[in-house]
């Protein structure tokens, strides 16, 4: 309790600042779907032929999971909050067009026929009669959509809108409840607030809607007044990486590097940095996407994102009980550097070759690729991570085990996260799998990152001794390759800046300042 | 001042009024008797344009009531419905003023006139004008609906079953009350209904309807003493008198 108070305190700028974001974010998508939503409703309860098309369709809209949602509206509205109004207007319109038809239906047809009667006007039956009696139904909608959309608009953070998003997916990726609770109870206090309004706002008769309305006005005003520092140059990190030592607070902390920053979610990222919608990302360095958009990594010149170098992590008692495994593992020591593997994940991923395929061509590029001996010596269980990289390299252990020696591989690829491979291991279930020093060392072992650690070497004979010592565990030579944080720019718009390394960056953003 | 010729109109290819032809001079009032269904309410709506008529037409002041923008017309003629259709999220005042605001009549104008109304309909501006129509009986509501229509001072009344939602005693005070108002005697009414005794009450002539034709039309003696068939001999006898 304290130390999410403490987590508030320390927080109070960005909260205030996420709260008001979100709030905008509600506010105005679903005034603008009031403005579309109650005409549409009106028309349809006018013309019952087009209910059932309008309803249908807004219902569909309604279906489309969000992320895809957001994903769709990239090429067209970018990133930031015009993409994340928009969905979320398409998701407060079903309930608002659904309850103006079925409140305006709802009408008591003596009333409306009296209306008639009396000599009014089309316009004048609908605003004095049927709007005022349906009103409550409607507003019955306003407040479902309101609701509906405090809790969307978290998702507002997967596209650098902004909101509380950015404290419940960064407090997930980080693991830290109070982050997740810093943006979890303010905007459930959000929902409950907006609830309560809309529901005294049911209560009070048409007259006093003026006044609700200029209060409405208000509270609007207020929620757009916005910090929005826009700089040359835009960054967009991961909710994880804005909360890593070796993220975005490295970066402050080590190079001082100052930049506009947004939150975004990193299935989207490297699309808008490609899109020229950000100009700095953090990204992974061995991602095919990097070669896919013509992206180039920025030299860490201080070290600040620790070493990331993969290689097998084998079972002690696998290597005793068939000795020739090692040396066809370690075959592969030092063979694939960065940009190799960044090659081998984009034919994967962009050019949809399967693993096994450009596994076989590397491999035969480099005279390793040997014919199958179909052994029967023994069975090796090797297990992988659910990702491209791990697949590649695993169809790559496969071939170089079963053509070097007399032992076959039963693969048990797709284990989920670190965890799972790691506990797979350490329980006997497979023998080996490829590892990261750098998750070793942050996550299995939990150690704090010393200055020390940040050298490559000294990370690898690290993880090395500690595994061997506390599990009995085998790290092989290092592949070669360093898949670790990074930042990432368009290779366009690096050269023409000048910008090679983070340093360069930060040199070139304070000339822009002055 | 009303006069309706050879009104013909159909729902869905079945016809509901055939051949209707009557005239209202000035200050008359006519009453359109007949069982339910028998078109009486359909013919009423085609005065004021609530329907139009498939053939035939209407005349207002010796003009076609379709050469009138329909709301300009309605507002010369009060219209009294059966259920109050009052509004509910109006209250008494408001609800009485609806047409005199159409009007564009100033606020004073509007306030006296409503007090004069309520007054004279039995209701007190103090206890009843801000009271909203779910807290008065049905014979108040009655009785606003009435000041309603009245508000504007139309030269025309339509009345369909005015009293037809009231109990017996209710009903045959509020028609006797109403007929001895000095507003409506100024006024040309048309009112439908299926009871006998408002008919021969209120009217100076009746229109029987049966089968969306009117059968007989004549003064409430003429009626009685030579009625055209058995049918209408029945009606006025109160055999078929039920709703």
């Amino acid at each position: 309790m304290n130390d999410f108070l403490q987590f508030l305190q320390s927080q109070s700028g960005k909260l205030v600042e996420q709260t008001l974001t979100h709030v905008h974010l509600t506010l105005l998508s679903v005034a603008l779907a009031i403005l579309a939503g109650v005409p549409l409703g009106i028309l349809i309860a006018r013309k019952q032929k087009l209910a059932g098309m309008i309803l249908g369709f807004a219902g569909i809209l309604q279906t489309i999971p969000s992320i895809a949602l957001l994903g769709f509206l990239i090429p067209l509205l970018g990133i930031g909050p015009k993409p994340a109004i928009f969905a979320l207007f398409l998701y407060a319109l079903l309930p608002i067009i659904r309850n103006t038809y079925t409140g305006i239906r709802g009408v008591d047809a003596t009333v409306r026929e009296a209306a008639v009667a009396m000599g009014m006007t089309h316009g004048q039956v609908l605003f004095k009669a049927e709007m005022p009696l349906a009103m409550p139904v409607i507003l019955a909608g306003i407040r479902t959509a309101a609701v509906i959309n405090v809790g969307v608009a978290t998702l507002a953070a997967y596209i650098a809108a902004g909101g509380l998003g950015e404290f419940i997916f960064g407090g997930i990726a980080l693991n830290n409840t109070n982050m997740i609770l810093a943006g979890a109870i303010p905007a459930a206090l959000l929902a409950i607030l907006f609830d309560f309004l809309l529901s005294r706002a049911q209560k009070l008769s048409m007259r006093h809607f003026r006044w609700a309305g200029a209060a409405a006005v208000i509270v609007f005003a207020l929620s757009a007044i916005t910090p929005a520092a826009k700089g040359k140059l835009l960054a967009g990190f991961t909710p994880e990486f804005m909360g890593r030592e070796d993220g975005w607070l490295g970066l402050k902390r080590i190079y001082h590097l100052r930049i506009p920053t947004v939150v975004i979610n990193d299935a989207v990222m490297y699309q808008a940095l490609h899109e020229e919608k950000l100009d700095v990302v953090s990204g992974y360095s061995t991602d095919g996407r990097i070669r896919a958009y013509n992206l180039i990594i920025l030299d860490d010149d201080q070290h600040i994102f620790p070493p990331y170098y993969a290689a097998p992590v084998v079972r002690k008692d696998a290597l005793e009980r068939f000795p020739e495994l090692g040396p066809a593992l370690d075959l592969l020591a030092g063979r694939i550097n960065d940009s190799v593997m960044t090659s081998l994940n984009y034919r994967v991923d962009f050019l949809h070759e399967s693993p096994a395929t450009v596994a076989s061509d590397f491999l035969g590029k480099q005279g390793l690729l040997k014919p199958q001996r179909h052994g029967k010596k023994g069975v090796v269980r090797m297990g992988s991570k659910i990702f491209t990289e791990q697949y590649i390299l695993c169809e790559m252990y496969k071939l170089l085990v079963e053509g070097n020696t007399e032992l076959s591989i039963s693969s048990k690829t797709g284990l989920g996260g670190t965890k799972i491979c790691f506990d797979a291991l350490t329980n006997d279930q497979i023998d080996f799998y490829p590892e990261y020093t750098g998750t070793g060392l942050l996550v299995i072992l939990q150690q704090p990152l010393t200055e020390n650690l940040r050298n490559k070497d000294s990370a690898y004979n690290f993880v090395r001794d500690q595994f061997e010592q506390q599990y009995g565990l085998q790290w092989m030579q290092p592949i070669g390759f360093n898949n670790a944080y990074a930042l990432m720019m368009r290779e366009a718009a690096a050269d023409q800046l000048g910008i090679r390394s983070i340093t360069s960056l930060t040199r070139y953003l304070n000339t822009q300042k002055n | 001042m009303i006069e309706a010729s050879q009104l013909y109109k159909a729902f869905d290819g079945r016809p509901a009024v055939q051949g209707v032809s009557f005239t209202v001079p000035e200050g008359g009032r006519f009453m359109l008797l007949g069982t339910s269904g028998s078109g009486k309410t359909t013919t009423l709506r085609m005065l004021n344009r609530l329907l139009d008529p498939d053939n035939g037409q209407v005349l207002f002041h010796g003009k076609d009531t379709r050469s009138f923008r329909p709301e300009d017309l309605r507002r010369q003629m009060g219209y009294v419905m059966q259920q109050y259709g009052l509004f509910p999220h109006y209250t008494v005042a408001e609800n009485i003023a609806i047409v005199p605001k159409l009007l564009r009549w100033d606020t004073s104008r509007i306030r006296q006139r409503t007090e004069a109304l309520l007054q004279k309909l039995g209701l007190s501006w103090e206890a009843h004008a801000h009271q909203y129509p779910a807290q008065l009986s049905g014979g108040q509501q009655q009785r606003v609906g009435l000041a309603r229509a009245l508000a504007a001072d139309p030269p025309v009344l339509l009345m369909d079953e005015p009293f037809g939602a009231l109990d017996p005693v209710t009903r045959a005070r509020i028609r006797q009350e109403f007929n001895e108002l000095d507003e409506f005697k100024s006024k040309t009414v048309v009112m439908v209904t299926h009871d006998i005794r408002d008919a021969l009450e209120l009217g100076d002539r009746i229109g029987i309807m049966d089968k969306g034709r009117l059968i007989q039309t004549g003064t409430p003696e003429e009626l009685q003493q030579h009625p055209a068939n058995d049918f209408v001999a029945a009606f006025l006898h109160g055999k078929t008198d039920a709703p």
